[in-house]
Order: C-alpha cells, then structure tokens, then sequence
C-alpha cells in the first residue's frame, strides 16, 4: 500500500512540475501568438492572425530555410564524426567502453555557454588553430574562422557530438557478433559487411541520434550569436530577438509555436521509423 | 580412404597464457560426417572458429583443399558456417539472407533466383521467400541458414551446435534431415556438439575432445563400446566403475579378482601380475539374476536401492555390498514382459563374458 501511494506521489509531482512549468507557459505562449503587440503591455487583449502572416514574409522564410540548413549540417558532421568513432570504441572491453564514454560525456560537466567562449580563443586569428598552422609553415596568414559559419558548424558539432554518439553508441554495442561473422563467412568484405549488416542495424541508433542533434540545434541561439557574430540567425535568435530585443511578444511566439510544430511532426515520424525498425531489428 | 580436406598439424591456440588447443593434429577426409564433441571449454567451437578463419592459430598450421591457411580472410574460405543462433540477417526476408553471398560475386539476377529457389525447395521452404526472418519459427530459421550456407557451394559446412535452441522432437527430425542432406550433397559437415546421443546418432566419426586434447578419434561405436580411457567413458553414456586386481594368466585369460570375487577376463593389453585395473560396463550390459541363482560364482551381489521406469527400459540401481551404487538397464520383451524389483531385494549383478572394457591405471586419470 505504501509503496503504491509513493508511485502515485512520484507520479502527481512529477505531473504538476511539467504542468506548471511547461503546458501552462507553453498555453499562453499559443495564446499570445495570436494576439496584438502593445507598446507598454507587450501585448493587447486583441484576437488577430497577423503574427502568423508575418511569418510568411520572404525575411523569416529565408531564415527558417537557414536555420534548417545548419541544423543540417550539423546533424550530418556529427553522423560522420561519431560513426567511426562508435565502431572503433565497440571493439573496446567493456571497461576501456566505459572510460571512453566517460570521455565523451565529461565537457557536460562545463557551462556550455563557457565551452562555446572557449572555442572563440581557439578559433580567433590569432588563436590556438591559427597559431599553431602559422609555426608549422602549413598557412602563411590567418584564416578567417571565427563569425563565419564554419565556426558555427565547429561549435554546434562539439556541443551536440555527444547527443549523437550515446545512441549510436548503443545500438552498435548490441549488434550480435554473430551477424558481422556471418557476413564474413558468406564473402562479404569489411566495406560491404559495414553497408549492407552494420549500418541497416544501427538505422534505430541512428535516427535517434540525428533527431536529438536535429531538434536541439534548431533553437541553440547562444552558440550562432557568439561563433557567428551577427551574421547566422538561427530560429532559436529569431525567437529570443522577439521577446528580448524588439519587444514583440505576438511575434516571438507565433515562431515559437511555428518552431513547435516543425518539432512535434519530426517527432511524430522519428516514433513511427523506430517503431517499424526496432520490430525487425530485436528479434 | 577419400584425400584430406581439412588438415591440422601441430595447431596451438592460447588466449591469454590459456591453452585451448594443445597441439592439435588430425585429418577430415572428403564427404566426411564428423562430430567434434566434448563438455563446453573443450576447445571444439575454437576447431571450427580457426577453419573459418576468425581466430587464427597461435602456431602450427591448417590446410584446406591442401592449401595453407594462414593470412586466407574468412570470406575468402571456401568453408561455410552455421552459427549457434543462426544468425540470419534480421533485415533483410528469407530470399536475401540466402541470396546474399552470390549478391556480393555479382551473380546475375536470374542465376541467383534460380540457385535461391532450388535450396529453398531443398530444405523445404518453397513459398516462404518474402518471409521476414522475425516471423519464423526455430525450425524454419535452421532450415533457412542451412540453405543460405549451402548457395556457396562449400568444401566443408562447419556446423556450431545448431540444434540447440529446437525442442526434442524438432531436433530429433533435423538430426535425421541433416545426415541425409550431407549423404546427398557429398559435403563434409563437420558438426560440435556436446550431446552424446546426437553425436552417436548422426556422425560416421566422432573425435571426442577434452581440455584442448583428443582423447579419442574414432566410429560411433568404438568410442561407444571401446573407449580409450576413463574420460570418453564417462561422458559418452552412462558407465558402471569396478576396481579390480590381476591375479593371474594363461595367455589373454587374466583372473581379476572384483570385490571378493574372482572373474577371468580376456584382455589384449598386456597385464601384470598385481595391477590395479578398472573395469567398465555399461549399465545396459549388465543384467540382474534372481535370488534363487546367486549359487553362480560369477556374480556380484548387492540390494535394489531404486527403480526408475523409462518407458521401454527400467534403470535398476543396485547398493553393492561395499556402498557403492551401481546402475543396471534392463529391457522389456518377451521374457520379461514385466520388471519388477522390491526395494532392498536381494540380487546378484552378472554379464556376458566379453562385454567388458578393461582400462589400466595410466588410462584412468582424467586431467
């Protein structure tokens, strides 16, 4: 009995906490969007779908399209880089597998925002990368990375790598031994086996991991702000320029739902994929 | 006797400062059906994982087809694999798994269907080429990596417990349907088990293994009935123990003296005079007389401690007068329609001179 009204404490806290602090905010942010700006109040107790208009204007258009394409980019640097990453460290033992991970997770243990600065005094031009390829003769000047989008990609790409790697992490750790011998058996080179067995395997991994880079990434305003100078807005800046510097409460949140329901969709097909996959896959 | 297709000379293999295999030679000839067996640790997984080509030996040398293994990668081996759990590829339906080795060569399309419809007819799967693996049953999954392993054409199918995970009856049918695969296709299959029984149903040469060793290489019914030591006696079937003392000779007659009793064997080992030897019956060999015919000088006696009823056998376990049980299989026929002992019955153990193995001291020691 006692433990039964514990789970249903547990359950009712945890219930309130999300209400309070997420489906209630997140309510009123769907009401203010279609609401009228106010100079003093923020906003005028005006029903209007003009927030959501303005958002068909060639400006925030072209916006959203870039924020989609960093979003992308990032998801796909982060794919590359962790994939041959996550084969090599599933050969480990499982106590060198540990520590690797430990690895991967410990720059959590930093401020984000303060990792992001840090990487302004890499990047800078007379910063650790500039520096040391000017000393080895392989640059003659300084290249120009930071308040480009390189330097975004570089930033978003540390930032989110982890989210990226856990997953897949996990789904090529539990890939049975057995099939990769099985495809060696029957002719298959390492490259076909990687392709043909490893990669379809490791498809759940996979988008899971690009969804938890993908979705994050989207709304990361701090890191275009700080890397890219002024010149990336992402979203995640649109929405915070709304509400903190323009002052347009109407606007900010018609993004902000605009933005929810681009999540909510990527969410909804990365739940029926997975489902689909995990059935063939754990058999 | 057919050439050589897999040979082993002096092969070590250690993990560690382990040794699994000691020093391992031995031949398997063409359309050969032999069983490795012995208890898990044994080292006979190992024998099948270096043929593949996914450990490699740590000295001495394997030769396929007569030719030398060393640096050959696994899918470049004309030798072909049925893994424990099948490991069919849970991705793809019961056509690609079969399909896929010649899908890799290139094949034409049309070859390809033709060779994949032909093995699914072969193990029986006609119609189930769309299946999804997932949707199987234990059975159907065997039969699809039996097929998928035989499109190559192998030299020689490395079979690796694959009849593990089905239930009696369904093992029973496979047992029977893989012997009569390999008797058509002319393939040497060459099966590990740690089942006696499978391996004495279904091999024409069993090598038994023990701790990197062989401890016997021969037919199902030497290593039955002739074992060479104490340590294939035990594990093939069940074995009754007696010590016993030579006393005498005339030629290959020796008196043994077993308990107080004195038995005169033949034997074709040499026996001294003094030695300690071990004789070995199977229970199944021995049988009990009644008590009205204990006068037979040829007999042990002892007390029935327990009956167990098998169906068409009866296990009798027989208290012999030092404490010691001993176990007696008895038939049913005509004679004996109906076995019945009394518990603490008294009755004398005997068996048909002959029936025997004796075992000498230095063949007794199981490492």
């Amino acid at each position: 009995m006692k433990i039964l009204s514990f789970k249903y404490f547990s359950i009712a806290l945890a219930s309130v906490w999300l209400i309070i602090f997420t489906l209630f905010p997140n309510f009123f942010i769907l009401i203010v969007s279609f609401l009228e700006r106010d100079e003093i109040n923020f906003i005028k107790p005006v029903a209007t779908l003009d927030n959501f208009k303005t958002l068909a204007d060639p400006i925030f258009l072209s916006i959203f399209i870039k924020s989609l394409y960093l979003s992308s980019v990032t998801t796909l640097l982060c794919l590359i880089l962790s994939y041959p990453f996550v084969l090599i460290t599933s050969k480990f033992t499982e106590n060198m597998k540990k520590i690797l991970l430990l690895l991967v997770i410990i720059p959590f243990w930093t401020s984000s925002l303060i990792r992001t600065y840090a990487l302004i005094t890499i990047l800078k031009a007379n910063g650790v990368i500039n520096s040391l390829l000017i000393s080895l003769h392989i640059i003659d000047a300084p290249m120009n990375i930071l308040y480009t989008d390189v330097a975004v990609f570089i930033g978003l790409t540390y930032t989110l790598l982890p989210f990226m790697i856990i997953p897949l992490f996990v789904s090529v750790d539990n890939i049975d031994y057995q099939l990769i011998e099985a495809a060696y058996d029957l002719g298959a080179g390492k490259i076909r086996t990687l392709y043909s067995i490893i990669i379809p395997l490791t498809l759940p991994g996979i988008i899971a991991g690009c969804v938890l880079v993908f979705l994050p990434s989207l709304g990361l305003f701090y890191i275009p702000d700080i890397l890219g100078g002024s010149k990336s807005m992402l979203i995640g800046n649109l929405i915070k320029n709304q509400f903190l510097i323009t002052m347009n409460w109407p606007l900010g949140s018609s993004i902000s739902i605009l933005l929810n329901l681009v999540l909510g969709i990527l969410l909804f097909i990365y739940y029926k994929s997975l489902r689909r996959l995990n059935k063939i896959v754990t058999d | 006797m057919e050439k050589a297709i897999i040979s082993f000379k002096n092969i070590l293999k250690t993990f560690g400062d382990q040794i699994i295999l000691d020093s391992l030679s031995f031949d398997i000839h063409e359309r050969e059906f032999v069983t490795l067996l012995g208890p898990s640790g044994c080292g006979k997984t190992t024998i099948l994982r270096l043929i593949a080509g996914f450990e490699q030996e740590t000295s001495g040398q394997i030769y396929i087809d007569g030719k030398m293994t060393k640096d050959t990668l696994p899918s470049e081996r004309n030798v072909n694999t049925i893994f424990q759990n099948y490991a069919l590829f849970p991705h793809m339906n019961v056509y690609d798994n079969i399909a896929f080795s010649l899908k890799i060569k290139k094949i034409p399309k049309t070859i390809i269907y033709k060779k994949v419809f032909d093995l699914l007819k072969l193990v029986k799967l006609d119609g189930f080429e769309k299946i999804k693996i997932h949707t199987l049953s234990g059975g159907q999954k065997q039969r699809v990596a039996i097929a998928r392993a035989l499109i190559n054409e192998p030299l020689v199918l490395l079979l690796d417990e694959p009849l593990n995970a089905l239930d009696y009856k369904l093992r029973k049918e496979m047992q029977l349907e893989l012997k009569h695969l390999q008797k058509k296709l002319g393939i040497t299959f060459i099966f590990v088990t740690h089942d006696q029984e499978e391996a004495i149903a279904m091999s024409e040469r069993i090598i038994v293994m023990n701790n990197g060793k062989i401890e016997q290489d021969g037919t199902p019914k030497d290593i039955y009935e002739e074992p060479a030591n104490l340590f294939v006696a035990k594990f093939v079937g069940e074995i009754n123990l007696f010590g016993g003392v030579v006393q005498g000779n005339q030629g290959d007659e020796y008196d043994i003296k077993i308990y107080d009793k004195i038995f005169r064997i033949s034997c074709k080992k040499a026996l001294e005079y003094r030695e300690k030897v071990t004789i070995l019956l199977r229970p199944e060999d021995l049988f009990i007389l009644q008590d009205d015919q204990q006068n037979n000088v040829r007999v042990l006696k002892g007390k029935v401690s327990e009956m167990i009823y098998k169906g068409t056998t009866v296990d009798v376990f027989v208290k012999l007068v030092d404490g010691k049980t001993i176990m007696v299989t008895e038939f049913f026929n005509e004679d004996a329609e109906d076995i019945y002992y009394q518990r603490d019955e008294n009755v004398s153990i005997t068996w048909l001179k002959g029936w025997e193995v004796i075992l000498k001291e230095d063949e007794n020691i199981i490492i």
